[in-house]
């Protein structure tokens, strides 16, 4: 009876293990598969999108030595304007002080222009071209920074109204209260 | 004869029905597995239980594990049958002392063990799958106690010890009992499945020692020996 025993604990020891052993590697497993998964449909979705968008040069063609070799040309002046385009360096952003002290000067429009016109309106209308003109020609930096988040931040003009709006009144409440105070 | 009053009369045959409502399903139902195990010895994949995890079935121990746990159950199922008759023990009690050999050899070599392994791939979430591992430990556990408290000539010990093993051996029969009918109330699948197996475990822990209970003065003896 003592082997029974012995033979039958040894058996529930060794499956019980067997069984841990075989499940943590099914699940292992199952981890693995769901990566793999996950990265064939990455590379799937890569393929449709390359089948997708198909690529825009010119195709040669074996009958038309000359042609071939003018689109070449083609090809490869396209593919060295865009390496230049991508080589140049960005222009720095100027001083913003430099700046806006240009923007004062050119807001401006000559003396003659002025002078020359023989109304007052003409004149202005003279200098807000001269500023549109001016503005086209900043460059993008520039103009982005009239739109900067310190000036985004400016409170709207209904915002502070309804404020003054509010103001007052807690003004007035305040005003209530120690009238009646007095009143007492 | 012995001339019995009416009192007692009463309660002799009150005890008797108690136990042919008790005794009767039991055996209905087992002999029911009993039938519906056998063919899957013909050892043909066109059973549910076994396309459900036919990726397990691939793995050649749970493939042995699972006929080898099939047909320990059998023997285990049959052979506590004859256990629980007072009369085979006092006229034969040789079928006993080899039914009960059988039972042993059937739950501690070879059904526990390969109920083990199966725990771990047991349909469900992880608490199901604890509860088989718990019903594999429990049921080893307490038929190991139960031999070696009769070794030890404890026999009360030994008989509720064997009540607990026989208990979580029924397991599988009250299981199906529950499972059909919950089906027939129109449950969902996974529910039913979930539900019916922790009744019938909690569920026939909880009647075994409610027996055991009423049976002994000393309730926790019965536990510590």
């Amino acid at each position: 009876m003592k082997k029974i025993i012995i033979l039958s604990s040894l058996a529930f020891v060794t499956l019980s293990a067997l069984g841990l052993n075989t499940y943590l590697k099914n699940a292992r497993g199952s981890e693995t598969e769901i990566i793999e998964e996950s990265f064939k449909e990455d590379r799937e979705d890569k393929v449709m999108i390359e089948e997708k968008i198909p690529e825009k040069k010119p195709e040669l063609t074996k009958e038309k030595p000359q042609e071939n070799e003018q689109l070449e040309k083609k090809v490869q002046l396209e593919e060295k304007q865009t390496i230049k385009v991508k080589a140049e360096p960005v222009p720095a952003v100027e001083n913003k002080k430099q700046l806006e002290r240009k923007f004062d000067e050119n807001d401006m429009p000559p003396v003659e222009e002025v002078l020359e016109s023989n109304t007052a309106d003409t004149a202005l209308a003279v200098a807000d071209e001269k500023i549109i003109s001016d503005e086209a020609e900043v460059p993008r930096e520039v103009n982005l920074e009239h739109f900067s988040r310190a000036s985004l931040k400016q409170p709207s003009e209904t915002y502070i109204k309804k404020q003054e709006k509010i103001s007052a009144k807690v003004s007035k409440n305040k005003k209530y209260k120690k009238r009646k105070l007095f009143k007492k | 004869m012995l001339s019995l009053n009416p009192n007692a009369r009463l309660l002799n045959y009150l005890k008797f029905g108690g136990l042919i409502l008790f005794w009767l399903p039991i055996t209905f139902f087992s002999l029911l597995l009993f039938k519906n195990t056998l063919p899957y010895f013909d050892f043909s994949s066109d059973y549910p239980f076994i396309t459900e995890r036919a990726h397990y079935f691939k793995d050649t121990i749970y493939y042995t594990c699972f006929y080898v746990h099939l047909a320990a159950g059998i023997f285990c199922i049959a052979a506590a049958l004859l256990q629980f008759s007072s009369e085979i023990l006092r006229s034969r009690k040789k079928i006993h002392i080899w039914s009960g050999r059988i039972y042993v050899f059937a739950v501690l070599l070879l059904g526990a063990p390969t109920g083990m392994y199966m725990s771990f791939f047991a349909k469900g979430s992880a608490y199901e799958k604890g509860m088989f591992m718990f019903m594999a430990v429990a049921w080893f556990y307490t038929t190991l106690k139960g031999l070696t408290t009769i070794l030890n000539k404890k026999v009360i010990a030994h008989k509720n010890w064997m009540y607990r093993s026989y208990a979580l051996a029924l397991t599988a029969v009250t299981f199906r009992i529950l499972h059909i009918i919950l089906y027939m109330m129109d449950w969902g699948s996974q529910q039913n499945y979930e539900i019916s197996l922790w009744i019938s475990v909690l569920g026939n822990i909880l009647v075994t020692e409610i027996i055991i209970f009423r049976n002994n003065k000393n309730y926790l003896k019965t536990i510590i020996t």
